[in-house]
């Protein structure tokens, strides 16, 4: 009975204690200050001269000493400890608290801890689900036998603070990573008339190393990224955003993607990416009737159209990046005629542990069929996933681009910044549209002409250096073609040679209309169509 | 990525010949421009540009020319344009008359025999 009664109390204290040292864990505090005031605490409530806290460094699978209260030296001296080896080592492998009653060089690792004539020790593991993250333990300098409570004691404590420690390590590197994240997915999307881009970034923990690129080329191209790099966490992170530098680098000096590939993989040593790379990389050409692409150990990108989808390889896809020296990629050529869109992603899309990537990607092909058609694309994508997914919990990071192409209209609009960079994209356009129209040769030139310097004079003349947007329509109305350009700008004669653009607009064009308000300027231009 | 226009350049018996490929327009006439104003010395006897490779030119890419020909005309050197018939730069620059300022010639060839003879 009496017993009994005194364990009540001796619980109740003990509760106690634990409490003091993890109402730290929980304060806002940050990971190097946390631990400082908790190692003062635990030596509190333990009675010990000494204190510290060795994390875990997963690449080398060593314990790094981070805090320590009256063996400071032993963070100064950046002591490292392989797990396995010495004291706190052996605390790490076996995942058991571990008491030394006196010191012996054969046990201990760590010259400080002798030096500083520690007697008795006892470590325990920081757990979280199983997973360590690192060593707590206490030491005494006179000797003294750490029994069965104290161990229990020390154990309380260190799962209260492996929990406060992972949620604290989780935040920071969530943060961390956010930040970067930024620097590697694009955040807008550019604006490409006749393409619509949509994507979905799913990291299965924390971040993911998959990462995804879209970069308009001035000649009216497009480069599209889809990348998947091993690993987790700050590291994967830092490693994609090299990754996608140096990948916008080698594209906008490329024309071939077999060459822009080769290039990024002589890169990859430079690059000091450590872990494998997949990566499929591709350019769909101005008039998007060809998407040219390497596939570097990645998946095969999915061609939706009003049939059955289509995966655009023959099966023969290149080695992941950096695995052999200085191989020759292949640039796999498909057509885009009757394609509605393109679906690059991730393997993580379509992975499941208990089936082939080739069940995997017939999955994806069968549940791709209303993406195609889909009015709201965010939402079809995500209907996508989760269909993949079967309710079952993504292990791997899923990333998808969806790029689709607008179907060929007899109408045109375009709304654009008015700066000399938009020329090229509203050529283009028009391009395409005239093309639709199946306008050629010497007419297709005129309109593009007298167009081209409508869009110029807007650009030239309707706004300030702050810039403003400007609007392209282009229509068919029965057997004549109308062109407007329409800014929001005043208008402001400077320069010469834009009477040139005015001569040119009218000779090309059956009739070009004027209309200045305090509004902006509007340029309708007519021309007749040939009869056919 | 293709630069919307590339020019090479060379030099042949004192004349520069540049030779552009690609699109010009406000974006890029002015570059273009100081590209090829650059690689003319004062030992040059003149300069032909050549766009037989130019798919597209618009009022910008005839100021480029225009302001070409003066500066190079200032110093009393010559100035000739190789601009195809029937290409697009040709048929917007003949709308604006052109020619009467610029000799313009359908060929290199041509281009070169004139400069020739003007020595």
């Amino acid at each position: 009975m009496q017993s009994t009664s005194l364990g009540i109390a001796d619980s109740a204290e003990q509760l106690r204690r634990v409490l003091h040292v993890a109402d730290v864990a929980l304060a806002h505090l940050s990971p190097e200050d946390l631990l400082d005031e908790l190692l003062i605490r635990v030596r509190e409530v333990l009675g010990a001269d000494t204190a510290a806290v060795l994390l875990l460094d997963e690449r080398t699978d060593e314990l790094v000493a981070t805090a320590a209260k009256g063996i400071e030296e032993e963070v100064e001296a950046g002591v490292r400890i392989p797990v396995g080896k010495g004291f706190a080592g052996k605390i790490a492998s076996d995942r058991v608290p571990v008491v030394i009653d006196r010191v012996d060089h054969r046990n201990v690792m760590n010259p400080i801890l002798r030096e500083k004539g520690i007697i008795s020790m006892l470590g325990v593991p920081l757990l979280v689900r199983g997973h360590v993250l690192g060593v707590l333990h206490v030491g005494s300098l006179t000797y003294r036998r750490f029994a069965e409570p104290d161990v229990q004691l020390l154990q309380m404590v260190a799962e209260r603070v492996a929990l406060g420690l992972n949620v604290r390590l989780y935040e920071h590197e969530r943060r961390l990573t956010e930040a970067l994240q930024r620097t590697f997915l694009p955040v807008n999307m550019p604006r490409v008339p006749g393409l619509r881009f949509t994507s979905k970034y799913q990291p299965a923990a924390g971040i993911g190393g998959d990462w995804y690129d879209v970069l308009a080329l001035p000649s009216g191209a497009v480069a599209l990224a889809m990348g998947d790099v091993a690993g987790h966490g700050v590291e994967a992170a830092v490693a994609m955003g090299r990754l996608r530098s140096a990948l916008r680098v080698c594209a906008v000096e490329g024309d071939d993607p077999a060459d822009v590939v080769s290039r990024l993989d002589r890169l990859m040593e430079t690059l000091d990416v450590a872990g494998m790379v997949t990566l499929l990389f591709g350019i769909v050409d101005p008039d998007f009737s060809e998407f040219r692409f390497v596939s570097a150990g990645h998946v095969p990108p999915l061609v939706l159209r009003s049939g059955d989808p289509f995966f655009a390889e023959d099966g023969r896809a290149d080695p992941p990046l950096a695995t052999s020296r200085l191989h020759r990629f292949r640039t796999h050529v498909v057509s885009l005629d009757s394609a509605k869109s393109l679906l690059l992603y991730t393997d993580g899309l379509i992975e499941r542990r208990d089936e082939s990537l080739s069940a995997g990607l017939e999955r994806l092909r069968a549940e791709s069929y209303h993406v195609g058609a889909a009015l709201n694309p965010a939402a079809a994508l995500d209907s996508l996933i989760d269909s993949l997914l079967d309710g079952s919990e993504a292990t791997d990071d899923i990333a998808v681009l969806l790029v689709e192409l607008e179907a060929p209209s007899t109408s045109l609009h375009l709304q654009m910044a008015a700066d000399p960079a938009a020329l090229v994209v509203v050529r283009r356009s028009l391009e395409r549209w005239l093309s639709d129209l199946k306008v050629r040769g010497r007419l297709r030139d005129d309109v593009l002409t007298a167009a081209g310097e409508a869009v110029a004079n807007s650009v030239e003349h309707a706004y300030g250096p702050q810039g403003g947007w400007m609007h392209v329509l282009g229509s068919r109305e029965g057997s004549t073609l109308r062109v407007v350009v329409r800014d929001g700008g005043h208008y402001r004669k400077r320069g010469s040679g834009r009477g040139r653009g005015s001569r040119l607009m009218r000779a090309l064009m059956d009739s070009v209309v004027y209309e200045r308000s305090d509004g902006g300027t509007t340029v309708t231009m007519y021309r007749k169509l040939p009869s056919r | 990525m293709r630069e919307l226009a590339s020019v090479s350049l060379g030099r042949n018996h004192g004349i520069v010949l540049a030779e552009v490929s690609g699109e010009i327009d406000l974006s890029n006439a002015e570059d273009l421009r100081d590209e090829i104003a650059q690689w003319a010395t004062n030992e040059d006897r003149g300069v032909i540009v050549d766009l037989t490779s130019v798919t597209y030119a618009d009022s910008a890419g005839m100021n480029l020319l225009f302001v070409l020909a003066r500066q190079l005309k200032d110093h009393g050197q010559i100035f000739g344009a190789v601009v195809p018939s029937e290409s697009q730069p040709r048929r917007a620059f003949d709308i604006v008359g052109m020619a009467d300022q610029i000799p313009m010639f359908d060929t290199l060839a041509e281009a070169q025999s004139w400069a020739e003879r003007r020595s």
